[in-house]
């Protein structure tokens, strides 16, 4: 028998007995199918859809954002930006210190860059130690610059003080210089109402920490130390000390002395600082406070807004692969393990039947 | 009659059909083709007559979850007979089991009468089920080899090499009687 009779003969099966025939057509038609059911999930089409549609979905959230926020952006920057230029202008990057408010200190700082109605410079204490710290922000003619900052260091040294850092720059219209000068407490004040005279102050800031107690303390540190070695000195004259003894006792003189000489320094500092104020000034011209804030358009602040919200989206979307990614990977290899299994136990079932 | 089998003629991906046919047009398309099908598969008439009618009951309850843009009405109905013979043949394994612990064999009958040729009843009856569900799927229904595949769940290139050795092991066992 042919390959050919087989498929002929085996096209040739009878057909479902009449009566099962009868029975199926018997039974009543079902309703209308689907008519409030979901419809069916095409993947390919949602993938060619929805894929243009979340790209759109994401720009379009970026642009409505930078269209919304700059607004507040703006201000805030612009006023960070004017904090930032005064604490320049005040010396403050030069010392590498913040102009961080401290309980006793005297801080007028306007946002805008206006003349102060008054400088005002608190005396030092006469009858205690104080570290006396002032910054100014002092605004000059554009052809004085060098000229002030000359003057301002000239004040310093007339008044005994020195020069501690000067940073001159003008290129252009950004004219800026930066001193940092150290003056006798006594004439700090005189100093500081000669300082602010160079131009029109639009900035001070005046620090007054007491120093005394630190003093005081150091002062008894070393009376106590001086004592001490001379105990000790006094101890390793005995002749009828042991030779570990006189080791332990040496060792505690030498321990003393370097003690002493650590102490001594300290002191020295803490005297100076009480003895010469620092003053930080900030010199710049009209021109240089009005072009180094730039102020952004609109426009501009729009797309860097917006820039940032798809920057954030696309750390997002990231964040949310790297999470979900393993789950999807796992679920899938599940799925197709038990798909794999079942038509692994059909086959099975068919082949031994 | 609506012409039920319209839709096959269609390339596969853009099936489309105006209206849903009636429960009754498609079970008078096609249930000769359920009917054969499970004849060849189980061996039974009765059998294969009992799990027609369970394969339409089933259409039946699960007519409003058919869709035509899916897959064809006798590829959806095969699939529904296919689980059908499956559920069929656990509880015949069941059975077996059962008997042969038991040590009840049940006697041997005469071989079922499909209404082919003794020799090729015999022959088929030699084969598993997995290779008469092919030559059933392929050969009877003549359903490409795509779409048996999908049936099956095989890739449409082991469908046909299924197809091939069941028929030449067919031939073999005709030529052997012979």
């Amino acid at each position: 028998m042919t390959t050919d009779e087989i498929l002929f003969e085996l096209r040739t099966l009878p057909g479902a007995p009449d009566r099962l025939r009868e029975r199926v057509l018997a039974w009543p038609e079902p309703q209308l199918r689907r008519e409030w059911t979901l419809p069916r999930i095409e993947w390919r089409r949602v993938a060619l859809v929805g894929a243009p549609a979340a790209v759109a979905l994401a720009f379009g959230a970026a642009a409505i954002h930078g269209l919304v926020a700059p607004g507040e952006r703006g201000t805030t920057s612009a006023a960070r930006q004017v904090q930032t230029e005064a604490a320049r202008s005040s010396g403050d990057s030069a010392t590498g210190r913040k102009l961080t408010p401290v309980f006793g200190a005297a801080t007028t700082t306007p946002s805008t860059p206006q003349a102060l109605d008054r400088l005002t410079a608190p005396p030092p204490s006469a009858t205690r130690l104080n570290r006396y710290q002032a910054w100014l922000r002092v605004r000059v003619e554009r052809d004085k610059l060098g000229n002030a900052a000359s003057q301002a260091m000239r004040i310093a040294r007339g008044y005994g003080g020195y020069v501690a850092s000067v940073d001159l720059n003008t290129p252009g219209n950004r004219g800026r210089a930066s001193l940092v000068l150290r003056v006798p407490v006594a004439n700090v004040q005189d100093a500081v109402l000669r300082l602010g005279r160079l131009g029109d102050v639009t900035a001070q800031r005046v620090r007054i920490q007491d120093l005394q107690r630190q003093f005081d303390a150091q002062q008894r540190e070393l009376t106590r130390l001086r004592l001490s070695i001379a105990r000790l000195e006094r101890a390793l004259k005995n002749p009828e000390l042991s030779a570990e003894q006189r080791l332990r006792l040496q060792l505690q003189l030498q321990e003393a002395q370097r003690s002493l000489a650590l102490k001594t320094r300290a002191h020295g500092k803490t005297a100076r600082e009480g003895r010469l104020a620092t003053v930080s000034v900030g010199f710049f011209v009209p021109g240089a406070a009005a072009a180094t804030p730039h102020h952004e358009g609109r426009l501009e602040r729009s797309v860097r807004d917006a820039g940032g919200f798809l920057v954030a989206e696309l750390a997002w979307l990231l964040y949310a692969l790297i999470v979900a990614a393993p789950i999807a990977v796992l679920v899938a290899l599940a799925l197709i393990g038990a798909r794999a299994a079942r038509r692994g136990a059909e086959r099975r079932l068919l082949e031994g039947a | 009659m609506e012409d039920v089998n319209a839709v096959e003629t269609l390339p596969a991906g853009r099936l489309r059909l105006d209206r849903a046919p009636s429960f009754a047009a498609v079970a008078e398309a096609h249930l000769d083709d359920v009917y054969r099908y499970l004849l060849v598969l189980t061996r039974h008439p009765a059998t294969a007559e009992d799990l027609t009618g369970e394969t339409f009951e089933r259409a039946l309850r699960a007519w409003r979850r058919f869709d035509p843009h899916r897959a064809t009405a006798r590829t959806w109905l095969c699939a529904l007979a296919r689980n059908a013979a499956l559920d069929w043949f656990r509880s015949e394994q069941r059975r077996r089991r059962r008997e042969e612990r038991a040590a009840e064999r049940e006697p041997s009958v005469e071989g079922p009468e499909l209404g082919l040729s003794p020799a090729l009843e015999r022959a088929l009856g030699e084969l598993s089920a997995a290779d008469r569900e092919v030559i059933a799927l392929r050969v009877v229904l003549d359903l490409d080899a795509n779409t048996a595949a999908r049936l099956i769940g095989i890739s449409a290139t082991a469908c046909t090499t299924r197809l091939n050795r069941a028929l030449q092991r067919l031939e073999e066992r005709l030529n052997d009687d012979d």
